[in-house]
């Protein structure tokens, strides 16, 4: 099957033959090919099968637009769908397959579909697919996905890692061709900072696929010294392999860069590709153009191609696409085509020229066929086309048909701001329109400068306008210097002249190959009213998918211009959004996955908690230790039940560091504190701490913690855990925005200190045992609530604070981070006299239950103090955040929600959290509905499970026996609404 | 009565060594944060000059204390926030702490964050490429020379970053500061970046 069609020359290297194989088959390339020129150097054509009637198709473009080539590439979990074949540089060992066919590529048996096409125009399946409705999504959907479509993914998680970076210059140049070139150049000998990206693998564009001459240098010699220029500029980077998808706000571009994709797994780097913010302060667009083909009947047969692609592949590659080329085409460059292939060693059997007349003839060699003023209106061959019949009714015998419908610039970044493009008459395509990206400048072919000299002057003129626009550049002097005189290139005439569809609309004439759409389904989309451009790509589906219309969509566009009798700039287009091509979401996510995904926050205790096996939870970015199980524990709450009962029999220690710790200074720091706190502070004595409510202004309440006075101008202020930096940036906007005349100073010390909780009968017994000679701790030295700084251990400074979560007799413990590991292994030891246990957050969060403390459950952002039973709190006799607010109505009726404690009826029976409050005997309708059970535990204190909730009017319904109803999970037990404080309610234990 | 405890650094001594780049946690450094009382900017500017020798650094700058030689070599003050400066010394925290109020306790609120911080220098050729691909802010050499602060996030955790000066075999220099309980990850990130990770 596999022919030889390598010619001579092309920017292969002939030393390193690279083996791959498709489907199966082995073949054999060269570096510096792409999987695209290695299978026509071996005479493959046939590549897959269309989308929708799976029709064979070949290799129709050299470039990021190819619609039909797209390979699976790689195997199991490393494999990658919809791969243009064109873009796929060849590396050893690469595997690749076709997509989209049931059977072998050459007899697919949804081929079927190709006969039933006349039924199958566009809106078929709005037509057809609507009864019975039900049927859609079980039936209808999946099995026409089966039937439709493009690759596959693996379903297995993508053992390929992605990374993410940023980059930051003076001027981004997107595009690596003869403008993007010059412009680097000029760019660079002016000393500024230049990033230059381009989607290829090797720079050059254009040039590197035609025959021609830049100051007497053959393009690939003149591209090959333009680059040893700019990799001598160290302010110049060049990032081939990289495709810049997206033009965002403010200067940045999003940037893929591909690092591995090219290399064979056991060469790969660490990241398979880059997803790069580049910041710029301009940018050159110098993206060239893409050419387009034309309908007419059956023009997908493969050895179908565009013009360029054939003289690329011969010119770049060394491969001839077909033994007798016939060249169609409206425009010079497709003579040049012939010129050049002819020069290559490319047999080319006849150009057609849909013109009358062109001086470009004039160039053909002797002896070349040219036929003028005709069009192909027929095709022949299934699998590769071996000939073409013409209006004239002559048929032509052909291996390979290079089509050239002129060139359309490479727009897509200009619209992705919302720029239009607009129509240009004079190279008939849309050219870039007056609003595009801010800081963009564009050069070459995207402006519609179709010759090298055209595109040289305008690459120069905008590189002079952006060095003009960014002064002077912060590179020394001695970093610039003058460039060589203008380059000299060809500066011939465009001359094209329309066209874009030969012969009726009666066979399959294709405008979409990946959607397969035909110039009849937009004749009919308009017969049937869709009249606007967006409309028509929906409902055809033009322009969608992963090539996203880069070839159809003016060639659509003209042809619904025609059905309605417009012009194609009143008919308007639809414009781009990034990506430019397809990115992979790997790519997005970069490092940001598994555990990866966030960082975590460790606390002093971490690596000894660890050691005992402790099991952690996630506390907003903290791990912390939820319980620590022992040997012969097999449930949690053997450990949570333990923990619990040996703290209120002998003494607990808990790591509460993840609580926010804010030191608060300044001469008006009473003040301040004062203002952000619900209840009074104007009062609180140096050496003594208070609880205190904080409020938002809606007077709902933020976050509550205790705050200690250390001196006479000096506070730590505690926060909950997950609140923390919201309460800190509460403080600041407080300081900065509201009172800047107050003199405060805040800073977090939550890193700083390592602190404990010692809780339980023996605390004080357990804390002398570490606190330096004349720490006094008696209650009369150190009563419930005081606060001062001591040292422990022959001199570490430490500060205690005699606060309660637990209901225990019970101290803070805090010591600088460095000292907290350390800490946590002395405490554990020499309490061991004391009957010390560790404790995690479950036994706190029972104990907390078991006292009625609110915590994140209850303050979850809709409660009020009056709600919380802390209506008490909020005094008159002062100013403060949420003041006026906190007094509406709604907020402190008599009969709104109160936090009331829960017990169930039958002791033996457990509280759903999350379970609706509703009367005995109504009905679960939300109108009978009287609260919800915010936090459960189960009490080893009490021996039942025990709960907090929310009950309207509960604070005078204690003893009343309700329902706690969980209808999800059809839990719905009687419950007697107590006191919340259902532990040592008179706390006596507290004061030891 | 108890033994003294033993302090750990954040990192335990974390290092890594890459063509073109070295990498580690340099421990020891105390680390005062000052705030200048309001009204009082200009008097601790003067406190300051008189203890340390150098006056309080602009806003985004970092400015060396002492002849940078030896253990004081790093020793520097960093602005930190808006009328904030941070103290760095290569001593005890507590005689640190002593030493900075007595210079300006009277005109500045003064706050221990010693053990807040991990300090990670990174050093080399290379660092260009490491910064690129961690940190959004612009770091090249022109825009970011030696002395200049930036409070930003690497991979969402917060960072202060300052520029050294480097020898020339170095070429580059920066010092890291980040929170203490998540350092671990960030000290993963770097591992993860090239030339650290290959």
């Amino acid at each position: 099957m596999s022919r030889d069609m390598r010619i001579k020359g092309g920017m292969i290297d002939r030393s390193t033959p690279l083996d791959f194989t498709f489907n199966g088959h082995h073949y054999q390339g060269y570096s510096g090919d792409t999987l695209a020129s290695a299978l026509l150097a071996n005479d493959v054509h046939l590549v897959g099968r269309s989308f929708k009637y799976h029709r064979p198709r070949g290799i129709l473009t050299s470039g990021p637009e190819e619609p039909n080539a797209l390979m699976t590439i790689g195997r199991g979990a490393d494999q990658d769908p919809n791969t243009r074949a064109t873009m796929a540089e060849l590396y050893d060992g690469l595997v690749s397959r076709s997509q989209n066919h049931i059977g072998p590529l050459g007899f697919d048996v949804m081929a079927i579909n190709d006969w039933l096409s006349p039924v199958l125009g566009a809106g078929f399946y709005y037509k057809t697919f609507m009864w019975p409705a039900a049927f859609w999504e079980k039936f209808y959907e999946p099995t026409i996905r089966r039937a439709a479509g493009l690759g596959a993914l693996s379903t297995m998680e993508d053992p390929s890692q992605y990374d993410k970076g940023y980059r930051h210059t003076d001027v981004l140049i997107i595009g690596g061709g003869i403008a993007g070139l010059t412009a680097a150049l000029t760019a660079g000998r002016a000393g500024l900072d230049v990033i230059l990206a381009d989607e290829d693998f090797q720079l050059g564009g254009q040039l590197l696929a035609s025959q021609g001459h830049i100051d007497d240098h053959p393009h690939q010699n003149w591209v090959a010294s333009a680059l040893a220029e700019l990799n001598a500029m160290d302010h110049v980077t060049l990032m081939p392999r990289s495709t810049v998808f997206g033009v965002y706000d403010h200067g940045v571009y999003g940037v893929l860069e591909r690092l591995s994709d090219h290399l064979p797994a056991d060469q790969s780097g660490p990241y398979r590709q880059v997803m790069w913010k580049i910041i710029a302060k301009q940018s050159i667009l110098a993206s060239g153009a893409l050419e387009r083909p034309v309908a007419f009947a059956d023009n997908d047969r493969p050895g179908i191609m565009l013009a360029g692609a054939a003289r690329e592949y011969a010119a770049r590659y060394g491969v001839a696409t077909g033994s007798r080329v016939t060249i169609m085409t409206n425009n010079d460059s497709g003579i040049d085509t012939a010129i050049d292939l002819n020069a290559l060693g490319v047999s080319v059997a006849a150009v057609i020229d849909s013109r009358a007349a062109a001086d470009s003839h004039a160039r053909l060699p002797k002896g070349m066929r040219l036929i003028t003023n005709d069009q192909i209106v027929g095709t022949r061959g299934r699998k590769r086309i071996s000939g073409i019949t013409l209006a004239s009714g002559e048929r032509l015998t052909t291996d390979c048909l290079a089509v050239s419908g002129g060139w359309s610039p490479t727009l897509h970044l200009t619209c992705h701001h919302r720029g239009r493009p607009q129509w240009d008459d004079q190279i008939i395509a849309f050219t870039p329109g007056a609003d595009i990206p801010p800081g963009m400048m564009l050069a070459g072919s995207v402006t519609g400068a179709m010759s090298t000299q055209a595109c040289i002057n305008s690459a120069i003129d905008a590189a002079d306008a952006v060095i003009k626009t960014l002064g002077t550049p912060s590179r020394p002097k001695a970093m610039r210097k003058a460039g060589p005189p203008r380059p000299q290139a060809e500066d011939r005439a465009y001359g094209i002249a329309p066209l874009w569809q030969m012969g009726d609309s009666k066979g399959r004439q294709f405008v979409d190959y990946q959607n397969d759409v035909t110039a009849k389904d937009i004749k009919l989309a308009h017969q049937e009213g869709y009249r606007s451009v967006e409309h028509l790509k929906r409902y055809t589906t033009l322009g969608m998918a992963t090539d996203q219309g880069k070839l159809s969509n003016v060639v659509g566009l003209a042809l619904m211009a025609k059905a309605s009798g417009k012009s194609i700039a009143d008919t308007g287009t639809t414009i781009f959004r990034p990506p430019y091509t397809p990115v992979p979401i790997g790519a997005f996510a970069g490092r940001s996955r598994g555990a990866n995904f966030r960082p975590i926050r460790l606390a002093p205790s971490h690596h000894w908690a660890k050691e005992q096996g402790a099991v952690f939870v996630e506390a907003g970015a903290w791990l912390r230790a939820q319980w620590f199980p022992q040997a012969g524990e097999t449930h949690w709450r053997q450990s949570v039940d333990r923990e619990v009962m040996a703290t209120r029999s002998a003494v607990g220690v808990c790591d509460v560091s993840t609580l926010g710790k804010i030191d608060i200074q300044g001469r008006d720091a009473t003040d301040f504190i004062n203002r952000v706190y619900a209840n009074g502070f104007a009062k609180l004595a140096v050496g003594r701490t208070r609880y205190g409510l904080m409020l938002r202004e809606d007077g709902f309440v933020m976050d509550d913690g205790t705050t200690a006075r250390l001196g006479d101008q000096h506070y730590v202020m505690t926060t909950t855990t997950a609140n923390a930096v919201l309460v800190y940036r509460h403080l600041e906007f407080c300081r900065q925005c509201l009172w800047p005349d107050l003199d405060v100073q805040l800073i977090s010390t939550t890193e700083q200190y390592a602190q404990y909780a010692i809780a339980g009968p023996n605390a004080r017994q357990l804390l002398n045992r570490v606190v330096d000679n004349g720490v006094d701790l008696s209650d009369a030295a150190f009563p419930f609530m005081a606060c001062g700084e001591i040292t422990i251990c022959n001199g570490i400074p430490a500060r205690l604070f005699r606060i309660s979560f637990s209901g225990e007799l019970a101290y803070e413990l805090a010591v600088p981070s460095r000292y907290g590991d350390a800490l946590i292994r002395l405490l554990m030891e020499v309490g061991k006299a004391d009957g010390v246990t560790a404790y995690g957050t479950e036994a706190l969060g029972v104990m907390r239950i078991e006292k009625g403390h609110p915590a994140g459950n209850e303050l979850n952002g809709q409660t009020s103090a009056h709600h919380l039973g802390l209506g008490r709190m909020l005094t008159q006799k002062k100013d403060y955040i949420g003041r006026v607010m906190a007094t509406r109505p709604e907020l402190i009726r008599e009969d709104g929600y109160r936090l009331v404690g829960l017990k169930p009826v039958d002791p033996q029976q457990d509280i759903m959290a999350g379970s609706h409050i509703l009367p005995v005997g109504a009905r679960n309708v939300v109108a009978h509905d009287q609260g919800w059970v915010s936090s459960v535990a189960y009490s080893p204190m009490l021996g039942t499970s025990i709960a907090l909730g929310f009950v309207a009017g509960g604070d005078r319904r204690y003893g009343e026996v309700v329902r706690a109803a969980d209808l999800l999970r059809g839990h719905d037990i009687e419950v007697e609404i107590t006191s919340p404080h259902f532990f040592d309610p008179e706390g006596r234990r507290l004061h030891g | 009565m108890a033994d003294r405890l033993v302090a750990l650094s954040p990192l335990a001594g974390f290092s890594l060594e890459a063509e073109g780049a070295q990498c580690r946690e340099e421990p020891g450094y105390a680390i005062a944060s000052v705030t200048a009382s309001r009204g009082s900017g200009k008097k601790l500017s003067t406190a300051m000059t008189s203890a340390f020798g150098v006056a309080l650094p602009d806003p985004g700058k970092a400015v060396a204390i002492g002849d940078g030689k030896g253990k004081h070599k790093g020793d520097m003050m960093v602005s930190s926030a808006r009328d904030q400066v941070f103290i760095c010394r290569h001593q005890s925290p507590e005689a640190h702490l002593a030493q900075v109020t007595k210079a300006c306790g009277h005109v500045a609120s003064i706050t221990d964050q010693s053990d807040a911080w991990a300090r990670i220098s990174l050093t080399g050729p290379a660092c260009p490429m490491i910064m690129e691909r961690l940190c959004s802010v612009d770091t090249r050499l022109a825009v970011f020379p030696p002395g200049s602060v930036a409070r930003t996030q690497i991979e969402h955790m917060g960072v202060i970053i300052i520029r050294q000066n480097a020898s020339a075999a170095m070429r580059h220099h920066f010092v890291l500061l980040t929170p203490r309980s998540s350092a671990h990850d960030l000290a993963h990130a770097l591992a993860e970046t090239p030339p650290f990770k290959t």
